[in-house]
């Protein structure tokens, strides 16, 4: 058994590596690896070819945004990257001259690819430049080739010229992979060649590296052309460190094996044991750094499912990410009062509660907004717009409105702010499938088909996307082909027509409460019955009584329901207790909504302890009632 | 010696041949002229432009365009465009004062010749165009260049790219680049925030000022070299930015308060020229013997309380209406006289804008909209010319769409207008040129040349300003990013 495990073991590592990555990709991560593909961009026409190629690492961004079109099937995607990260692995074996027994260590390179695009997270929304996914595999096999191109050469000389030339075309093709592939083979020839430790060839080698390193100054400084980084803002290079440790892998890899020990013999002994710990280190970094975590591929279901209107879909997806987070918050909290009884300090029960509620999990404010358009069009929001907790939007998360903004806009009928994000987003790191389609979209629903006509025919000229350019084409421009049911919902929700002002500060929240609730009510027969929803839906979001009373009167007015929604009584109840008004007696309020005010209310008076601990306390019983918003909750917007 | 002119007889009709091989012999008449993009047919150009270029909007496989003038002719081969050479379209410019354009399409096996068309070749035009190169959004504005192109060939190059001086989330705006004579020698542009300031140059003359002071509300903003004497006229403006809801034109800029400056280079002082209260004066404009200055004003009188006054003149954009006006000035004693009052663009319910004064003072271009100061994002804004010699002014229906025109400028000769416009696809600027006859009409707008005819739909970025030069830019853009971090930002002081 033994045997022939070290027989092949070098194809049982490639074996695992497809078998543990392809599903994964193809299916967990399904939609991570749909979104890297809609933020990617091919055209086929020449100009984007001249403007992509001619720069420093371009032909390795062209490569790359050739292969990311691919993605929009996530599974052939998939297969796209499992199979580079093949080659990556064989490659690495045989141009590091990594011997049996130390076949693992080839992984090592794979998962540090890995680590390079599922560590962006959210992130990858705000980067650079676009088509990112296949980028640092692409560029990691060229140096790989450069390195075992240049090994091949037997002649000193010859060598360092190869070497030399490669590191100008490299970086000129490849970017910073091409002078990683020229340093590997430098020092691949100071470990191998025995020459090299003569004084006159290592004098040569120093040489050429300092070179090497300093080329990119002829080129603009630019020593990670190719190289996709974060840089957004008040975010750093928060993904760097996977294209720090590869490259430090790959220098100690080319420093380290020569095939064969002094004596002659391959390397055995340890080997095992000793590439375990590597692979095992490299699998801690790599949960460290894995940001495509559990709720950014939440956000990417969600996105799409309301791409697909499958509203229950994300109605759902929401739920089980509130359920995973409320267990897990009821464990921090026991935890939390546990350590409080064993200090044995009643007083600092309020101190560990507030700190509960800084820290505890929430899902992100993005994941509400999509659950909020979900409800919405499911005509549900009035009944379920409280029934889960509201998201966080914490200083870590990128501003929703770098994500999915021109979306949000869309879906709540701002069609002029969705295209103007669209083209906001596409300026810091360039246009994608997603601006574009999101640009075409607003202004054509904006009647300004003029402009849309632009990028309809930009999306003419790709793979995958032609097809929804040549429909949506038909249903805009075209009076026989019927406009599909979504498009006519957001017809519903862009209304009034009057012009308003807006400053475009990025606060998407804000705005559309500013719309719906803030700004002065429209004329009652200017009002569609879904327009006087959102109104009353974003005015219970702002807790503002008058702009709640008033929305609510254009709703009855306009809706002329038999039955106030759930929220609505709720809201409307409260509100004329705390008014002392008795609206609330003209209103169709159920009794059972009048006995939860009351229950919670006493509840409140009754229940002892701090504002955090009744808060935590009551939420179980009282967390899904538009009193429990009001009085605990802030809103975020 | 016979033998010579019969090698060269046969050498001339094997280039002649050779010039035409492929052309059909046999071909359907389309009985009219082919679709293409730009529209080329019919226009008028310069005798030293680059290649026309262009692409055919019709439903083929592939076509030969010939293109004819004099004894030249040349067949150009494409699937779906005609790109002449440069070597053989120089040999066109300069062989006649006319090119006919012959297209044949081949569809379906069989050739369809169209009607030909023609370009009219007039005088030159001046080699370079300078311009600012930016997205379509004024959210951010950290992509800016500023590009000198030469038109008579593709070249072109940044002169200028705010990126260069990036330090974290420290960024610039560079605006309004602006050429005294058509000359490089003597220039200025704007730099916003970080490391701001209006650079000078003038050779080794850098000066990086701010015309903030005392008397001034803001640093000078819109341009106006005075041709002849050492001036600089500015308006400064407040200036804000709001996205319209539901309006096509999708953002607004208005100014709240302005003023017209004077920039003494010489004393290196700012003079108040014009700070009417109750007025927003802009785009300041020389006669060419600079001794008169055009500008708009807007009356927009304002009693209420200072900090809603944005508010107010947002609730009240569309009333914000600009006359075009003219004050005279005495350089030898820096002294003004009364402000006179050109046009009442108001009174017609119309607001006018970047007035320009034609090289030989006799005509005067401005753009006019229905409201308003911006009007690259007004659908309504067209172009017109005055005659100064008799009052009387017309729009420019020969040269306008039914989208924006906006920023134009005239040639050192007087001869051509390059103007602003989003005819293309209603969002992104693009540079036209119009020749003008001579007698305040033009000839039909051409589009830039690009050696892609299909580039504008692939293009994201708008073109800005647009200002001809007759010489390059004497920095490269590093260069010229130095000088904008190392020169110190000084402050004007008001004239006393």
């Amino acid at each position: 058994m033994k045997k022939v495990f070290a027989k092949y073991e070098r194809c049982f590592w490639a074996v695992l590596l497809i078998a543990a990555l392809f599903p994964v990709l193809a299916f967990v991560y399904r939609d991570v690896l749909a979104r890297f593909g809609d933020l990617s961009l091919f055209i086929y026409e020449r100009s984007f070819f001249e403007e992509t190629v001619l720069k420093a690492g371009g032909f390795l961004e062209y490569i790359s945004a050739f292969l990311a079109q691919f993605l929009y099937v996530p599974w052939l995607g998939a297969l796209i990257a499992v199979l580079l990260w093949e080659a990556v692995y064989w490659l690495s074996l045989k141009a590091f001259d990594i011997p049996r027994g130390f076949s693992m260590l080839g992984l090592v390179p794979v998962a540090m690819l890995l680590l390079t695009v599922m560590g962006y997270g959210d992130k990858v929304n705000v980067m650079l430049y676009r088509n990112v996914f296949y980028t640092a595999t692409l560029g990691f096999l060229a140096s790989l080739a450069i390195l075992q191109c240049c090994k091949s050469i037997g002649n000193y000389a010859v060598k360092m010229v190869v070497t030399a030339v490669s590191a100008l075309a490299g970086y000129l093709l490849f970017g910073a992979y091409g002078l990683l592939g020229a340093a590997l083979a430098v020092l691949s020839e100071v470990s191998h060649n025995r020459l090299a430790f003569k004084a006159v060839y290592g004098f040569f080698d120093v040489l050429l590296l300092a070179a090497i390193a300093f080329l990119p100054m002829a080129f603009g400084h630019n020593w990670l052309a190719g190289v996709p980084v974060v840089e957004f803002y008040n975010y750093d290079k928060v993904n760097v460190l996977p294209y720090i440790l590869l490259a430090a892998f790959s220098l100690l890899m080319a420093l380290c094996f020569r095939g064969k020990n002094d004596k002659g013999e391959e390397y055995r002994r340890g080997s095992i044991a000793s590439s375990c710990c590597v692979l095992i280190v490299t699998v801690l970094i790599g949960c460290l750094l894995w940001k495509a975590g559990a709720d950014y591929r939440a956000e990417t279901k969600m996105y799409y499912a309301l791409m697909d209107q499958d509203y229950q879909k994300v109605v759902k997806l929401y739920d089980k990410v509130v359920k995973r987070e409320d267990a897990a918050n009821a464990r921090t909290y026991a935890n939390l009062m546990k350590k409080v009884k064993n200090l044995g300090g009643d007083d600092r029960r309020d101190l560990y509660a507030k700190y509960y509620f800084e820290t505890y999990e929430r899902p992100s404010r993005l994941m509400t907004e999509l659950r909020m358009i979900a409800i919405q069009y499911m005509g549900e929001s009035g009944n379920l717009l409280f029934s889960a907790p509201q998201g966080l939007l914490t200083m870590e998360d990128i501003p929703f409105v770098s994500q999915y903004g021109p979306t949000i806009y869309r879906y709540w009928g701002l069609f002029n702010s969705s295209y103007v994000w669209s083209t906001a987003t596409s300026i810091h790191g360039g246009w994608s499938y997603y601006d574009l389609r999101e640009a075409a979209l607003a202004m054509l629903l904006a009647g300004n088909d003029k402009a849309a006509e632009k990028y309809l025919d930009i999306l003419d000229n790709t793979l995958f996307h032609s097809k929804w350019a040549a429909a949506n084409r038909g249903y805009f421009l075209s009076d026989s082909v019927q406009l599909p049911e979504v498009y006519e919902e957001h017809y519903k929700l862009d209304c009034p027509r009057e012009n308003k002002f807006y400053s475009e500060n990025g606060e998407i929240e804000y705005k559309i409460l500013e719309h719906f609730a803030l700004f002065e009510q429209p004329e009652f027969e200017d009002l569609t019955p879904e327009y006087a929803e959102c109104a009353v839906l974003w005015a219970m979001l702002s807790k503002d009584v008058n702009a709640f009373w008033q929305a609510l009167d254009n709703y009855y007015g306009i809706n002329e329901p038999e039955k106030l929604p759930r929220y609505y009584q709720q809201a409307a109840y409260l509100f004329s207790v705390l008014q002392g008004s008795g609206i609330a007696d003209n209103l169709p309020i159920d009794d059972e909504v009048r006995r939860q005010y009351d229950s919670f209310a006493t509840y409140m008076t009754t229940h002892q302890g701090s504002v955090n601990e009744l808060r935590e306390a009551s939420y179980k019983r009282f967390g899904k009632t538009y009193f429990y918003f009001y009085f605990f909750v802030d809103n975020y917007i | 010696m016979k033998a010579l002119y019969r090698i060269i007889t046969i050498l001339t009709v094997a280039v002649a041949l050779n010039a035409c091989a492929g052309v059909p012999q046999k071909a359907e008449q389309a009985g009219r002229t082919p679709a293409m993009t730009p529209d080329y047919a019919g226009v008028t150009i310069p005798s030293n432009i680059a290649p026309l270029t262009f692409a055919y909007d019709e439903d083929a496989s592939r076509y030969v365009t010939v293109f004819s003038a004099g004894s030249e002719k040349v067949a150009v081969k494409g699937k779906d465009r005609a790109v002449p050479s440069v070597k053989d379209w120089k040999k066109l410019l300069s062989a006649a004062k006319r090119i006919e354009v012959e297209t044949y399409m081949r569809k379906d096996g069989s050739w369809t010749r169209f009607e030909p068309f023609y370009f009219d070749v007039a005088g030159p035009i001046d080699q370079y165009l300078a311009y600012r190169l930016i997205p379509p959004n004024f959210e951010n504005f950290e992509h800016l260049s500023l590009t000198i192109r030469d038109l008579t060939s593709y070249s072109d190059r940044e002169f200028y790219n705010n990126e260069l001086l990036k330090d974290g989330s420290q960024v610039q705006c560079m605006n309004c680049h602006h050429f005294r004579n058509y000359g490089t020698d003597e220039m200025q542009i704007h730099v916003r925030q970080y490391l701001g300031g209006t650079m000078v140059l003038r050779g080794d003359d850098v000066r990086k000022i701010n015309m903030k002071n005392d008397s001034t509300i803001s640093s000078g903003v819109y341009p106006a070299w005075n041709p002849k004497y050492d001036y600089i006229a500015y308006s400064t403006n407040f200036t804000y930015q709001e996205f319209h809801s539901h309006h096509r034109n999708l953002l607004e800029v208005i100014d709240d308060n302005s003023q017209l400056i004077l920039y003494d280079l010489d004393k290196n002082e700012v003079q108040l020229v014009y700070d009417d209260p109750d007025a927003l004066e802009c785009f300041p404009a020389w006669a060419p013997d600079g001794r008169r200055l055009y500008f708009t004003s807007a009356y927009m009188p304002y009693d209420g309380e200072p900090e809603m006054k944005t508010t107010y003149f947002y609730e009240h954009y569309e009333d914000i209406r600009y006359d075009l006006y003219y004050i005279d000035f005495d350089p030898d004693n820096r002294s003004w006289g009364e402000p006179v009052k050109v046009i009442d663009a108001s009174a017609m319910g119309k607001s006018i804008s970047i007035p320009r004064v034609s090289p030989d003072g006799r005509w005067l271009m401005f753009a006019m909209g229905e409201y308003g100061v911006f009007h690259i994002w007004h659908e309504d804004a067209d172009l017109y010319l005055l005659d100064l010699q008799d009052g009387s002014w017309r729009a420019i229906d020969e040269v306008n769409s039914n989208l924006p025109e906006s920023y134009h400028s005239w040639s050192s000769t007087g001869e051509w207008v390059a103007f602003t416009t989003r005819r293309d696809d209603a969002h992104y600027t693009r540079v036209y040129f119009a020749h003008h006859n001579g007698d305040g009409t033009f000839g039909k707008p051409f589009a830039l040349p690009m050696k892609n005819p299909k580039w504008s739909t692939f293009f994201m970025y708008s073109f800005n300003v647009p200002e001809f030069t007759v010489e390059d830019i004497p920095y490269t853009a590093q260069e010229l990013a130095n000088l904008v971090r190392d020169t110190e930002t000084v402050t004007i002081p008001a004239a006393k």
